[in-house]
C-alpha cells in the first residue's frame, strides 16, 4: 500500500508540474479541468501577426488601394447651403465600370477551386436602419404568429437572433441575457444598447490573470435549486467579482478570497453590416497597420493578431487548445479585443459567453467563478453532448439545431449602419467642417493628421469568391467589392484607455482595445469601452497614448472646429 | 511523441487512479472534483510597474507655464500654498504626472465650464461615494456635471507623455477637480499603501500613485479609476 502511495504522489507531482509549465495562464482558484473556451481566456503567448502567419487573402501586406484615410466630404444637396466642394469619391471604383471576371485558382482549399467569378462593381455597401436584407440572402416574409421561423431569409434569421432563450434551451446556468437582440437593438436588431459586460482579473507585472473560470462575470444566473429539496429557489450560480466568501456553497470547497482589481466595463458592440467587415480580407488590415507608423511619425501602430478560427479547427484542434497541432487563424477584428475572425466564432462564443448555451464551436459550459455548475450538477438540466439534429457525427451541445450558423448568417446579411442623411443636408457647412478635420487638421499652417489614420473612413472588402475563414468561407457576391465607410481599422491600439484585460491575443494586448467603428455612432449616448463617457469631448479627451498628438492638436481647435467636429460625429 | 499537455494529463489521471486505489471509501458529491481552492489575496495593483522618474518644477514659472500649456489663463497655480504641486504616476501608465493646486482665471468661468472645454470636470468626492457602491464605473456614470464657479480650489492633474512625463509637450490630457483639496497635499505610491494598510481588501483597486489629502477632515486619498479620479476615505467614522 505505500508503494502505491509513494508512487501515485511522485507521478501526481510529476502531472502538476507539467501542467503548471505546459498550460495558459490561469487564476489561482480555477480547476483547470473547466477550461474557458479560447476567447474567453487569458493567452499566454502572444498572437501578433507575423509575414507568413495567416493567408492575406489576396491582398499584399503593403497595400494602399483598399481603404483610404481620407474622409468623404459630402455633396451639397441642390440649392444647398455648402461653401465647400464636394470632394470626389476616396476610393474611385479601379477599372470597374465592366464587369470584371476572376477565375479561382484551384488551391484546394475548398473555395470553389477552378470556378469563375462575376465581379460586381466596386459601389458603395447598402447601409440602413430599416431591417432589410443587403442582398445576401432573400428578405422573406414575416414570421406569421405561433409559427417557428425557418432559416434562410432575412426576416426570420432575425426572428430566430430576437429568440428569448429559456432553460430548457439551455440557458445559463450563468449568462448575460436571453436573447442576442437583447444586446443588439438599437435602433433596431443587431445594432447596439447600452447593455454592458463585466470582466476582471488581476495584474502581477505586466501579466494579466483571469478571475476564476475566465475574465467575463456574468451578470445574471438562472435560479438554482436548494440543497433541503423545498420547491422555493434560490441564486447559487450568480457571479461577481471575488472575493466570494461563500463560494462552498457550490461544491463544497473554500471561500474564494482572492480580489480580481482589474475590471472593466465593456459595452454592447454593433454588429449591423459586419459581414462586410468579415469579407475585408486580412491583407487589408495588415497593410493598414503597415502603413500607420509612416503616416504618423511612428506614433500610431495599429497591432494585428491572428486569432482561432473555429470553425476551421473545431474538429481537429478545438480552441486551438493543443499548441501541438495545426491551428488556423485569421486576423481578429471582432469584439474589443479583436478575439474573432470569423462571424460564425463570434457567434458561437458569444452564444455560450452571452447566454450560457454550449454549441459545436464552443462545447465547454461556462463555470460560476470557476465551479463547475454544468450537466451533471443541479444547475444544469441540458447536456453538452447531443448531437446536431442535421449532422448526427457533430456533437452541438445545447445548440442541437445550430443557431449559431443562423446568427451568422443573419449579421451577413444586415446592412451597414446609416449616416443620417437629414443631419447631413440641414447641416452640410459644419459635417463638412467637422469631416475635414476628421481626416487633417491643420496648425498654424501646417497639416497634420488627424483621428481618421485610426478611424479609417473607406475600406474596400474582399472581390467575389474570394475564400476566407480559412477556408470555410467564400466572400459571396452581396459582400464583395464594397466600399464600406466603418470609420475603424480593425486594429488594436494604446490609447491610455486599454481595460487591463487579456484575452486570446496574448498579454502584449493587454492596455489595448479595438478602434472601435464609428458608423452609427450616434445612436449612443455613454462612449468609449466602458461607457463611461457621455459627451464626444470627454470621449475625445480621454484619448492619450497613440493619439496624444491628435488630441493634443484637437486641444488646440477652436470652440467652433470642436462643434464642428463633433456634428461630423453626430450624423455618423 | 505525445504532446507534454497530454502525458500530464495521463500522468494525472493514473496518480489519481492509483491515490483513489488506496481510499477505503469513495464518496463523490456532484462538485468534489471541481473544488475551488483557497487563494492568496492578489496583489492590488501591480508591483513591478515601473514609473520613468522626472525632476520636479524647478520654478513657479516652470509650474505656472506647465498648466499655461493646456489651460491659457484659464487658471492660475495657486502659490499661497508650499505644497501646490505633486507628482507621481496617478494614472499607472509608466509616464509620471503632476497634480497642480490652482484657481480659476479672473473671467473665465464660462471657458473653464465649457462643453468644448479641454479639460474634463469632475468632481472626485462624488465619484468616491457612487465608487463605493460594488459597480465601480457603472456608478460613476450617474454622477451630475461640475461646475467651477469663481474661488473654487482647484487641482489640475496633467497625465505625463512617454518618459518625459508630464514635461512632455504633447502631455495635455488633464482632469480639472473641484472639491479635491484640502489641507495637506502629498502623494503616496499604491505598492507602499498596501504594505501599511492592514485591511487591504478595503482598498478601491488602485491602478497607480494615490495623492493623499485631507478633505472636509478626513484624511484620504484620490485614486484614478482607469476612467476618472475617485475619492477615497481612508479612515471612516
Amino acid at each position: 500500500m505505500r508503494v502505491f502511495k509513494t508512487t501515485a504522489a511522485v507521478l501526481f507531482l510529476v502531472a502538476v508540474v507539467m501542467a503548471i509549465f505546459d498550460g495558459p495562464v490561469h487564476s489561482q482558484g480555477q480547476p483547470r479541468r473547466l477550461p474557458a473556451d479560447q476567447a474567453n481566456a487569458a493567452a499566454t503567448r502572444d498572437a501578433n501577426w507575423t509575414p507568413g502567419s495567416v493567408d492575406l487573402e489576396g491582398v499584399p501586406a503593403n497595400d494602399r488601394t483598399t481603404y483610404t484615410f481620407k474622409t468623404n466630404v459630402e455633396p451639397p444637396a441642390a440649392g444647398g447651403p455648402s461653401n465647400i466642394a464636394p470632394g470626389p469619391a476616396n476610393i474611385a471604383a479601379p477599372e470597374s465600370a465592366a464587369l470584371q471576371v476572376m477565375i479561382i485558382p484551384d488551391d484546394g482549399g475548398g473555395g470553389g477551386g477552378g470556378a469563375i467569378c462575376i465581379q460586381p462593381q466596386t459601389t458603395d455597401a447598402p447601409t440602413g436602419f430599416d431591417d432589410k436584407t443587403n442582398g445576401l440572402i432573400p428578405q422573406g416574409t414575416p414570421v406569421p404568429d405561433c409559427t417557428a421561423p425557418t432559416p434562410g431569409t432575412f426576416l426570420h434569421d432575425k426572428a430566430i437572433f430576437e429568440e428569448i432563450e429559456t432553460i430548457d434551451d439551455g440557458l445559463g446556468p450563468v449568462y448575460n441575457d436571453k436573447a442576442c437582440a437583447n444586446c443588439h437593438e438599437n435602433p433596431v436588431t443587431g445594432a447596439i444598447s447600452q447593455t454592458v459586460e463585466l470582466r476582471a482579473g488581476h495584474t502581477i507585472g505586466t501579466t494579466f490573470f483571469d478571475a476564476p473560470g475566465g475574465s467575463l462575470i456574468n451578470q445574471r444566473g438562472i435560479p438554482t435549486p436548494n440543497y433541503d429539496g423545498s420547491t422555493n429557489k434560490s441564486a447559487k450560480v450568480q457571479e461577481r467579482v471575488p472575493p466570494l466568501y461563500t463560494a462552498g456553497i457550490i461544491g463544497g470547497g473554500p471561500a474564494i478570497t482572492a480580489e480580481e482589481p482589474t475590471r472593466t466595463l465593456r459595452t454592447s458592440l454593433n454588429t449591423l453590416g459586419d459581414g462586410f467587415v468579415e469579407a475585408i480580407a486580412d491583407g487589408t488590415l495588415v497593410a493598414i497597420a503597415n502603413n500607420q507608423p509612416g503616416t504618423t511619425g511612428n506614433e500610431v501602430h495599429g497591432l494585428v493578431i491572428n486569432v482561432p478560427v473555429l470553425e476551421a479547427n473545431f474538429q481537429t484542434n478545438p480552441d486551438c487548445a493543443d499548441p501541438n497541432l495545426p491551428c488556423v487563424r485569421r486576423v481578429g477584428r471582432f469584439g474589443w479585443k479583436n478575439q474573432h475572425g470569423s462571424l460564425l466564432s463570434f457567434a458561437g462564443d458569444a452564444y455560450l459567453n452571452e447566454s450560457g448555451i454550449t454549441n459545436f464551436l464552443v462545447l465547454n459550459e461556462n463555470t460560476s467563478l470557476g465551479r463547475f455548475v454544468g450537466f451533471g450538477t443541479p444547475f444544469d438540466i441540458v447536456p453538452d453532448n447531443t448531437p446536431c439534429a442535421s449532422s448526427p457525427n457533430i456533437i452541438c451541445g445545447e445548440d442541437d439545431t445550430q443557431d449559431i450558423k443562423v446568427f451568422a448568417e443573419f449579421m451577413r446579411a444586415t446592412k451597414a449602419p446609416p449616416r443620417d442623411p437629414d443631419i447631413i443636408a440641414q447641416y452640410l457647412n459644419d459635417v463638412n467642417a467637422g469631416a475635414s478635420l476628421f481626416e487633417t487638421m491643420v496648425i498654424n499652417g501646417t497639416p497634420y493628421y488627424s483621428c481618421s489614420v485610426c478611424h479609417v473612413p473607406s475600406i474596400v472588402t474582399a472581390p467575389n469568391c474570394t475564400v476566407i475563414n480559412g477556408g470555410t468561407f467564400t466572400v459571396p457576391a452581396a459582400l464583395a467589392n464594397k466600399i464600406i465607410r466603418p470609420f475603424s481599422d480593425f486594429l488594436l491600439h494604446d490609447v491610455g484607455t486599454g481595460d487591463g484585460i487579456v484575452q486570446n491575443g496574448g498579454q502584449i494586448t493587454r492596455t489595448k482595445v479595438r478602434t472601435p467603428p464609428l458608423w452609427g455612432v450616434r445612436t449612443r449616448n455613454q462612449l468609449m469601452h466602458d461607457g463611461v463617457e457621455e459627451t464626444f469631448n470627454e470621449a475625445i479627451l480621454r484619448h492619450g497614448g497613440e493619439a496624444a498628438s491628435v488630441i493634443s492638436r484637437y486641444q488646440q481647435l477652436t470652440a467652433t472646429q470642436k462643434r464642428q467636429l463633433i456634428t461630423f460625429l453626430e450624423s455618423l | 511523441m505525445l504532446p507534454a499537455g497530454r502525458i500530464s494529463t495521463t500522468l494525472l489521471g493514473f496518480s489519481l487512479v492509483l491515490a483513489m486505489a488506496c481510499q477505503k471509501r469513495q464518496s463523490v458529491s456532484i462538485d468534489q472534483s471541481t473544488k475551488a481552492e483557497t487563494s492568496k489575496p492578489a496583489a492590488a495593483t501591480n508591483p513591478a510597474r515601473a514609473t520613468n522618474e522626472v525632476a520636479p518644477p524647478q520654478s513657479t514659472s516652470e509650474l505656472q507655464g506647465v498648466t499655461a500649456r493646456i489651460y491659457k489663463e484659464a487658471v492660475i497655480v495657486d502659490n499661497s500654498r508650499n505644497d501646490n504641486f505633486v507628482v507621481g504616476d496617478f494614472n499607472g501608465d509608466g509616464s509620471q504626472d503632476i497634480a497642480v493646486v490652482v484657481k480659476p482665471g479672473k473671467g473665465v468661468l464660462p471657458e473653464l465650464n465649457s462643453e468644448y472645454s479641454n479639460w474634463i470636470r469632475e468632481d472626485p468626492y462624488e465619484v468616491g461615494k457612487l465608487a463605493a457602491h460594488a459597480n465601480e464605473q457603472q456608478s460613476i456614470k450617474k454622477r451630475k456635471p461640475t461646475v467651477v464657479t469663481a474661488g473654487d480650489n482647484l487641482l489640475a492633474i496633467i497625465h505625463g507623455y512617454q518618459a518625459a512625463g508630464w514635461r512632455d509637450p504633447k502631455a495635455m490630457q488633464t482632469y480639472l477637480l473641484k472639491n479635491a483639496v484640502g489641507q495637506k497635499l502629498s502623494t503616496e505610491r499604491s505598492e507602499s499603501l498596501l504594505t501599511d494598510t492592514a485591511n487591504k481588501q478595503q482598498l478601491p483597486p488602485l491602478r497607480g500613485d494615490v495623492i493623499r489629502e485631507t478633505l472636509n477632515g478626513i484624511p484620504g486619498f484620490l485614486y484614478w479609476t482607469g476612467a476618472r479620479y475617485a475619492w477615497y476615505p481612508a479612515e471612516k467614522k
